[in-house]
């Protein structure tokens, strides 16, 4: 992890490549004067899938924060008779001319079962477009309970896509039990469930570098104590003491609080992993020679952690920390799957799948499902990411 | 040697005290305590004259009013003393012996679901650091990492439902309803297995993913040292230079990280089981801490944590058995 | 909670099968199969052949029960396989299947009750003295006579003892008032005087439901050792029992009562019972519970076969209900109780893809599905004040559009009205069922302005003290027959969003929902709509009167009737007390069928001027799942907790076809 520079060609395209070296020499110079970000920028951009990845990463986030814009109705927003309405499929032709539309859907019920038999109406067409017009509403960072920060915003009434009339039903990932439409409450719901993910991982880094950084730099009882407190934390089932926690949280605290304890909780699950790579950093970085060196110099310790230590490997943690997200994602989902996690009006991937834990969902409403393959999604996403940054990590 | 292995167990020691004060003091967090659950349950059920001592008197018929330290302080005798893991009121039994019921099936479990982790994991990691970042690459870690992606409740139910539509009969539980009572058998035998593929690949998939990234990051690590340059240009064929010596390196770090494990597969099997309906241990812990059976709760967590903490302190020792700069540390 | 009626079989018979349409064949009057030979399992037959158990005959009663089977005469084995969730027997189901044998029991048709442990009884004509007669010769599950000693002992050694009810008698078949001058006489062996200090007309209803279990729940030859006054020595024994701190204690957990859960009863095969069938190996820490068929059952068919028909009973506990779904479906089970109205196309589906299941009809007994409640006892004086407003509650009724409720939540079954008597009831009454059910914005936003004219920026109606008037609309989400509970209370918001009121749902677990009842903390809720069928109005006023425990409406007001320790009380005015008094004397203490539901028309009258509770929709059909082998299952019958549950269909007569 030394920045001496090697003489030596990097070998990381080919670890096992019989083809060696033969690198032309001005890529080699390039290589040699190139800086540590530069050098993983150009490793990371090997890595395709986590190139993809990323992508996918930075739509979501996009779609995230602007969701008002992104969805096409509201996410209370329902029709009684399209209640468990199978998704509408959407033309793009009509009278052979480019014309995108859905057809309005009715039903029929079964006096026994009371099963809905679903038909196109094909007498009702209702025009779709990009940049309909709807109610005015906020876009923008309004919803970040920051002061300031949620000044941030500008009214709208244009959505990115959706029926012309905004009072036609147009239910292209299907309806839920309430007759709401399953693709707006999912580009919702991708705003808390993300968010838990990030201040989750803000979290656990706050805790990891703090007291995985005071026990490899102080050492001894400190140490000790850490050690210890990351045995415990290791040693305790995570989930059952979880569900103690999530299970005590005061009735009367709001959406946002219990959304910030759940995601104390989930952050309390990853912290020690971090801490303990930064300590075994931290103590193999005080034997290091550039360290040795620069102390000898007379470099202040303040000045020697901040500056030479730490960013030896910020690529370390950040790498960690993607990694680390994707089981945030999934622990709000299965807290919500226990009934412990968010619960509505709140809407977030773990909300929308509690509603998916039946058998009778699977039979006669699988677009119910269109959550958890957002979620499987963003969680490959994420370790593909983590992967691609954990190789670029070192690149030397 | 003896004063290390002396001052190991004294920590392990001191954990384990730590563990049970810490649990003790979360399973009491939540509002309320089993008479509260009761009767809640009772009301559910209809009954709602019921007299406005009843709660009052059941909770000291139990001892439930007495203050937090004296149960703390009662529990914590009875297990050193007694090896009594205190009284479950959902089973009106000792927890110990809910848990010795328990704990085999959840071990088996377990066991099976490393055992496919492993038969997954290990060639995945080492086919796509050999091939990094070829499609074949990108195409078996994306194999491997699904099933971690696929939220476990889901994947669970998902699974048991497919077994009823296509098979025509639910795969629930460990055994079908005509062996769950029989003696063992081959045809016993036969059944739990059809039974055990669903929890298996479904805790065994959600931990594939870890083992990859671990080993495909190790063994690109060997693979670019020196030492193996050397060989290659000895003429070594690829085949033995990968296995004589960066595989078995690579395999190192993870074995001695195995006792860290335990705890991440009971929280998977925890979900699973209650969707399977498998007599784990997971399920009497959920259902012990939201009925606030406190004693079963408090015990199984210590009892997992201390397993825990032994298997560290066991392969801790054997590897200063085997490392004597350790000792010195 | 109902204390007083006076009973006139006849009558009511009569009414509540005009009220319920179901005529379904009841018991026959026993006595008619003296001196035939009784038949009996063959599982028993080899047992006595082997010597192990007295012939049929000397187990079974002189004048055994006779059940007139639903539909024909069962075949006797089997094994029913019961699903429940949860690691709970008794409360997952198994009760109301394989348990509550009382004094009484219901007709199959819930039109009054029949003989059941009691052979026959005579009231005087103050409806003060019950006296009761036993069969001959009844024996508990180990063979030892049930005699009024058994009753004796519950009465005097338990219920009047000062250290098992520490603050006097107390039990939910007894009424509070008067219960230190309850009285019991032991006449003979098979005969006891029960004699109340005030009249208790509704006493042998109350006897029927699950209320009146105690009286015949606990065998005195068994539970002696634990009591203090029959064994000096019972400490040795409580110090050998795990969690229990006394002698109380330990009686309580051997005995499943009284002052404990009665669910110990499925732990303990060694206790005796009076039920159909016996624990044979608990649930320990496992997922199956297994009973067999109690050799000294005392009922038999009108041929004279011992029941049960079916040996032995397994229950399968599922942690999660998706995985009990799914074995029914896959005939894995016998029988469930309570299957989710959601699963109800799947089961219908797999019935018409043949899998062997069948489907029974079931009546709500209830009036609505919902109520809504506004707590105007609630602690802050503003929303106690806006909430007693009739204008207030007048204004949110008009402002849900139940139709619309109906189509989304209850797939369109059932029509809009307010908690009250069903239409079939003779205690039916129109304005209680109409009024406000409307759905008109105008109207509501009309009704409003009278109490919160005020509105601020964001259209909001602002509360007397000039701040926005926001309610908390707290949801118990822990309840197995609530799961739409939040989803309707989703689309309520919704509806009142639109008339000005901000109103924030808090979906919380059972216990903390109780425990924000006790502390009065609880503004507004949403419950059930008991009080529909029949005379249910009269056994289950909870939404017609006053301080009733499920009338959340006041709730401080029944925390202050029964002076309870752990909830806030508040007084409930002069007026309301009179129309609780007038409920409890005039209703329950009438002398005459017709002027106990003319005393109660009147008290619906009020009810429908007070307007205590918002209800939603009148309740479409249910259904019951089951396996197709199952025989004399009812094709159609009325379900609820006051009928019993499943115990109304009768399960020691159910058998499996072959």
């Amino acid at each position: 992890m030394d920045v001496t520079l090697h003489d030596t060609t990097p070998e990381y395209d080919s670890p096992l490549g019989g083809n060696l070296p033969a690198a032309e020499t001005e890529d080699e110079l390039r290589l040699e004067v190139a800086t540590q970000w530069q050098l993983m920028w150009w490793k990371f951009r090997k890595h395709k899938l986590a190139m993809f990845s990323a992508g996918i990463i930075i739509l979501y986030y996009l779609v995230a924060i602007f969701a008002e814009f992104f969805a096409p109705w509201e996410r209370t927003q329902y029709i009684a008779d399209y209640v468990y309405a199978p998704p509408q499929p959407i033309h793009f032709f009509a009278d052979g001319k480019l014309d995108l539309h859905v057809k309005a859907l009715k039903f029929e019920r079964d006096p026994q079962s009371f099963k809905k038999i679903w038909e196109i109406d094909e007498e009702n067409k209702i025009d779709v477009g990009f940049f309909v017009k709807g109610a005015d509403y906020k876009v923008g960072l309004h919803w970040l309970p920051i002061p300031y920060i949620n000044d941030l915003y500008f009214t709208t009434d244009r959505h990115f896509f959706g029926a012309k009339d905004p009072t036609q039903p147009m239910y292209l990932m299907g309806a839920d039990k309430s007759g709401r439409d399953v693709l707006s409450r999912l580009i919702y719901s991708t705003r808390i469930s993300l968010s838990v993910g990030l201040v989750g991982v803000v979290i656990s880094l706050i805790l990891g570098i703090v007291l995985g950084g005071l026990s490899g730099l102080i050492g001894g009882w400190v140490d000790n104590v850490v050690q210890r407190m990351i045995e415990i934390v290791m040693s305790v089932p995570d989930l059952p003491i979880m569900l103690a926690i999530a299970a005590s949280v005061p009735l009367d605290w709001s959406v946002e609080r219990v959304y910030f304890i759940i995601t104390i909780l989930i952050a309390l699950r990853s912290w020690t992993g971090l801490a303990r790579v930064v300590r075994s950093k931290f103590l193999s970085l005080r034997e290091d020679d550039f360290i040795l060196a620069a102390r000898l110099d007379g470099t202040p310790q303040r000045r020697l952690i901040f500056r030479h230590m730490l960013p030896s490997f910020y690529s370390h943690i950040i790498a960690s920390l993607t990694l680390a997200l994707p089981g945030m994602i999934l622990g709000e989902t299965a807290l919500s799957f226990l009934g412990l996690g968010l619960r509505p009006p709140a809407v977030s991937w773990g909300v929308m799948l509690q509603e998916t834990q039946r058998v009778a969902v699977l039979a006669l409403y699988p677009w119910l499902l269109w959550p958890a393959v957002a979620v499987i999604i963003i969680v490959l996403a994420f370790n593909f990411l983590g992967d691609g940054l954990r190789d670029a990590a070192d690149p030397y | 040697m003896w004063q290390y292995f002396l001052r190991r167990f004294i920590y392990m020691l001191f954990t384990v005290w730590i563990i049970s004060v810490i649990t003790f003091a979360v399973i009491q967090l939540p509002p309320g305590d089993y008479v509260t659950t009761m009767v809640s349950q009772m009301i559910q059920s209809g009954m709602d004259d019921l007299p406005p001592d009843f709660e009052a008197q059941i909770r000291a018929q139990y001892g439930l009013d007495q203050p937090m330290y004296v149960q703390y302080g009662k529990w914590l005798r009875n297990i050193v003393v007694e090896g009594k893991f205190g009284y479950s009121y959902i089973y009106r039994r000792d927890a110990k012996d809910i848990i010795l019921e328990r704990l085999p099936v959840s071990f088996a479990i377990s066991a099976f679901s490393v055992l496919f982790v492993w038969i997954v994991a290990l060639p995945i990691g080492i086919y796509s650091a050999v091939k990094q970042y070829s499609k074949a690459d990108y195409f078996v870690t994306f194999v491997g990492f699904i099933g971690l992606a696929i939220p476990n409740f889901l994947f669970a139910l998902i699974l048991m439902f497919i077994s009823y539509r296509y098979m025509d009969r639910a795969m629930i539980g460990l055994f079908s309803q005509e062996y769950e009572t029989a003696p063992w058998s081959l045809a016993k035998f036969i059944d739990l297995v059809k039974h055990l593929w669903i929890p298996v690949i479904i805790i065994g998939t959600a931990g594939t993913a870890g083992l990859i990234r671990t080993m495909r990051a190790n063994l690109l690590d060997e693979l670019n040292k020196p030492y193996v340059d050397t060989a290659r240009s000895k003429g070594l064929p690829e085949r033995v230079l990968l296995w004589k010596y960066p595989v078995r390196h690579a395999l190192n770090p993870f074995v001695s990280t195995i006792g860290w494990i335990l705890p991440s597969l009971i929280a998977g099997e925890l979900i699973v089981s209650i969707v399977l309906n498998l007599p784990t241990t997971g399920p009497v812990v959920y259902n012990a801490l939201l009925d606030q059976d406190m004693y079963v709760a408090a015990g199984i967590i210590l009892i997992l944590s201390t397993l825990t903490v032994l298997g560290t302190f066991i392969s801790d020792l054997l590897l200063a058995l085997l490392d004597p700069r350790l000792r010195l540390q | 909670m109902f204390d007083r009626m006076r009973v006139k079989l006849g009558v009511l018979a009569i009414v509540m099968v005009m009220a319920l349409g179901l005529i379904s064949p009841a018991i026959v009057p026993q006595a008619q199969a003296q001196d035939s030979q009784y038949n009996e399992s063959p599982m028993l037959a080899a047992l006595v052949a082997a010597g192990e158990l007295p012939p049929v005959e000397e187990r079974l009663p002189e004048n055994p029960a006779v059940v007139t089977p639903f539909n024909e005469i069962g075949q006797y084995g089997g094994n029913l396989r019961f699903g429940f969730v949860g690691a709970n027997p008794g409360w997952g189901g198994m009760w109301y299947t394989t348990g509550w044998e009382n004094l009484v029991i219901w007709k199959p048709d819930f039109s009054g009750v029949d003989p059941n442990i009691a052979e026959s009884w005579e009231v005087s004509d103050d409806v003060r003295e019950y006296t009761f007669h036993l069969r001959k010769g009844l024996k508990w599950s180990d063979g030892v006579e049930f005699t009024a000693d058994d009753i004796m002992f519950y009465i005097d050694d338990l219920l009047f003892h000062p250290e098992v009810h520490v603050n006097g008698p107390a039990a939910d078949w007894l009424p509070t008032a008067g219960a230190e001058e309850f009285r019991a006489e032991k006449i003979d062996d098979y005969t006891v005087k029960l004699i109340f200090a005030n009249p208790n007309g509704t006493f042998l209803y109350n006897l029927a439901t699950w209320a009146g279990r105690h009286l015949t729940w606990f065998p005195k030859h068994y539970l002696m050792q634990f009591h203090a006054d029959y064994n000096e020595n019972v400490d040795e024994l409580v110090a050998q029992e795990e969690g229990v701190e006394d002698w109380v204690g330990l009686l309580n957990k051997k005995a499943s009562g009284p002052t404990e859960d009665t669910q110990n009863f499925y732990l303990y095969p060694e206790r005796p019972t009076l039920f159909p069938w016996v624990v044979e190996k608990p649930l320990g820490g496992g997922t199956t519970i297994t009973m067999v068929r109690n050799p000294y059952y005392w009922k038999v068919d009108t041929e004279g076969n011992q029941l049960p028909y079916i040996d032995t009973v397994t229950g399968y506990s599922y942690q999660d209900s998706e995985g009990r779904t799914l074995a029914m479906l896959s005939g894995d089970l016998d029988y469930i109780k309570d299957p989710d109205a959601a699963d109800r196309i799947l089961f219908f589906d797999a019935v018409d893809e043949g899998k062997p299941l069948a489907i029974s009809t079931l009546y709500n007994d209830a009036g609505v599905n919902n109520t809504i409640h506004f707590n105007r006892t609630i602690g802050d004086p503003v929303k106690a004040e806006i909430f007693a407003d009739k204008n207030f509650r007048i204004g949110m009724s008009h402002a849900i559009n139940r139709e619309e409720l109906i189509e989304i939540v209850h797939a369109g079954q059932g029509t809009p009205a307010q908690a009250s008597p069903l239409e079939s009831s003779p205690l039916y009454n129109e304005q209680l069922a109409t009024q406000y059910i409307e759905y008109d914005v105008d109207l509501a936003n009309e009704y409003l302005d009278m109490v919160l004219p005020e509105k601020d920026s964001d259209g909001y109606r602002l509360g007397p003290d000039g701040k926005r008037f926001s309610i908390i609309f707290t949801v118990d989400n822990g309840l197995s027959y609530g799961t739409n509970w939040v989803q309707i209370a989703e689309i309520l918001i919704g509806y009142w969003d639109a008339v000005g009121v901000e109103v924030k749902l808090n979906s919380i677990a059972d216990d903390v929902f109780r425990e924000v009842r006790d502390n009065n903390e609880l503004e507004a809720t949403i419950y059930t709509g008991e009080g529909g069928a029949g005379v249910t109005a009269i056994l289950d006023p909870r939404y017609y009167i006053p301080a009733e425990f499920f009338g959340m409406f006041g709730n401080g007001w029944y925390h202050w009737r029964v002076g309870s320790e752990q909830g806030v009380k508040v007084p409930m005015p002069e007026e309301y007390v009179a129309m609780r008094t007038k409920f409890e004397t005039e209703v329950l203490g009438a002398p005459t069928q017709e002027e106990q539901i003319e005393a109660m028309k009147e008290i619906l009258e009020m009810a429908a001027d007070e307007f205590w509770v918002i209800g939603t929709a009148r309740p479409g059909t249910g259904y019951q799942i089951y396996h197709s082998r199952l025989g004399n299952q009812p094709s159609e019958w009325i379900a609820g907790w006051i009928e019993g549950v499943q115990k109304i269909t009768y399960p020691e007569q159910w058998y499996i076809m072959e």
